[in-house]
């Protein structure tokens, strides 16, 4: 998750997440998030197998708010076709579109989260 | 705009989560329209939140010597227990792609000025506070939450407490905190209220119902037109619950955050402080402040409340704290925010350094109420 998107759903209270072994899809659910009153599911980024799944972020979940690019990590995934890495933004199509979120945001704000 | 509106009582727990889950996946796949649904369950049931412990929150001892079946919501939040007394409200729209989230959190606060507006045409002053709840004077009359279906669909959910048979709720719910004397008890459930209480009138759910629908129709700006299941919903909704919501491994499923307990006293020159907090993993679930100081009962809650689901990070909650003395220092006469503070931030010291965290000390949504979903 990045920071972004941690900041954005505000303190996580529990992750559900498959084991290692689990093969996914692009855009189909690989696990639950509950922050606040807000469940959602996970959605995995590419299809693959998952490799390696963070036991500690899902005992521990704050070290997804609190460190998303570090020991916050959710998955590694072995991708089945490496093309679909080209499907996802990079960081400088991410900064426009969170820049364009934010902006939104701002206008929309109801103060739902903290 | 038209929207469906489905009415159903009496249903089962099991029916009304699947139907809810399903409803959500169907309308996010663009194959049902957006729906409200108005309905109440076989009196009783306790369903509990999406990541919770059956054994923390639920005497399940007692539920099944008294047939109360226990269940878990695709929502999150605390435990609850409905009946033919509690409106479930059930919302489900469509998502809106990578934007949902912002999407959710905009209709958010339509659908809780839904169900305010409906409220307030019966006089009670009911408001939108904390993140999820909807309060009169800081007593807590209706829990909400949402839940996002991987298809994108939206379920916004509330249980509205027309009636609450607190005594009840008492035996199949667990108490977040240990060793609650009687009086301190009584306390806890006063910080929850009812419709009927606010209205003093013995209103039904029928026409509770009907102000609610027409709360959500002038908020959403939508015609809501009466209907029922269709045939494929519900075979969707049987094999929902045949395959999640009657299953055990469902309901019973744990998970890796643990819940501690942590407590401290002060003595303060206005009086003795009695903090007791219950922590999910490093989130503060459920508060408890007692003492022999005074302070107005709306006050305390209203604190305990502002705590409830926040982060225990010290400066922030004496950030919680103090916003809440600001707006009404002089209900609280003469205690000082600071040794609140202190006792709050000791009593979480304690339950973060607790070496076993303790399993069977829970609490229910509205047994420390103000503050999350249904």
């Amino acid at each position: 998750m990045t920071d972004y998107g941690q900041g954005n759903i505000g303190d996580i209270l529990y992750l559900e997440l498959v084991p290692a072994g689990t093969v996914v899809r692009r855009g189909e659910r690989c696990g639950s998030i509950e922050s606040g009153k807000w469940v959602g599911s996970l959605l995995a980024p590419v299809s693959g197998m998952i490799v390696e799944t963070n036991r500690d972020a899902e005992a521990d979940p704050h070290m997804v708010n609190a460190d998303p690019f570090g020991r916050g990590w959710l998955y590694r995934i072995e991708p089945a076709d490496r093309n679909e890495i080209g499907l996802l933004m990079d960081s400088g199509a991410y900064q426009a579109w969170m820049e364009e979120r934010i902006c939104l945001e701002e206008k929309n704000s109801q103060g739902w989260i903290d | 705009m038209d929207w469906r509106l489905v009415v159903d009582d009496g249903v089962t727990a099991s029916f009304g989560l699947a139907a809810d889950e399903a409803l959500a996946a169907r309308v996010g796949a663009g194959a049902s329209l957006p729906t409200l649904r108005l309905y109440t369950y076989q009196s009783h049931c306790a369903l509990i939140g999406r990541f919770q412990t059956v054994e923390n929150e639920v005497r399940a001892d007692y539920c099944k010597a008294n047939n109360i079946p226990i269940n878990r919501r695709p929502t999150g939040g605390g435990a609850i227990i409905m009946g033919a007394d509690q409106l479930g409200v059930a919302l489900t729209m469509p998502g809106r792609g990578e934007d949902t989230y912002s999407h959710a959190r905009e209709l958010m606060g339509l659908f809780s000025e839904g169900l305010v507006r409906g409220l307030n045409t019966l006089g009670v002053e009911a408001r939108f506070r904390r993140k999820n709840d909807i309060e009169v004077n800081g007593k807590k009359l209706v829990g909400m939450g949402v839940y996002r279906a991987p298809s994108g669909g939206l379920l916004f959910h509330a249980s509205m407490l027309v009636d609450l048979d607190i005594a009840l709720m008492l035996r199949v719910l667990n108490t977040p905190f240990e060793k609650l004397s009687d009086k301190e008890m009584d306390t806890v459930a006063g910080r929850i209220t009812t419709v009927r209480r606010e209205t003093e009138s013995p209103i039904t759910l029928d026409e509770m119902r009907l102000v609610i629908a027409d709360g959500f129709g002038s908020a959403f700006d939508v015609n809501l037109i009466s209907s029922d299941f269709t045939a494929e919903e519900r075979a969707e909704i049987a094999k929902l619950e045949q395959e999640k919501y009657l299953r055990e491994d469902w309901v019973y499923q744990t998970t890796a955050v643990p819940d501690r307990n942590g407590s401290a006293k002060i003595k303060t020159p206005a009086g003795l402080i009695d903090v007791r907090v219950t922590m999910a993993g490093s989130i503060i679930k459920a508060v408890f402040i007692g003492g022999d100081f005074f302070a107005s009962e709306n006050a305390v809650a209203d604190l305990e409340a502002s705590l409830r689901w926040h982060t225990s990070q010290p400066e922030k909650v004496a950030v919680a704290i103090e916003k809440i003395f600001q707006g009404r220092s002089a209900e609280f006469n003469g205690i000082q925010s600071k040794f609140l503070i202190e006792a709050v931030q000791k009593a979480i010291a304690r339950a973060r350094a607790a070496e076993n965290p303790m399993r069977a000390e829970p609490y229910g949504c509205y047994v420390n109420p103000g503050g999350p979903y249904v």
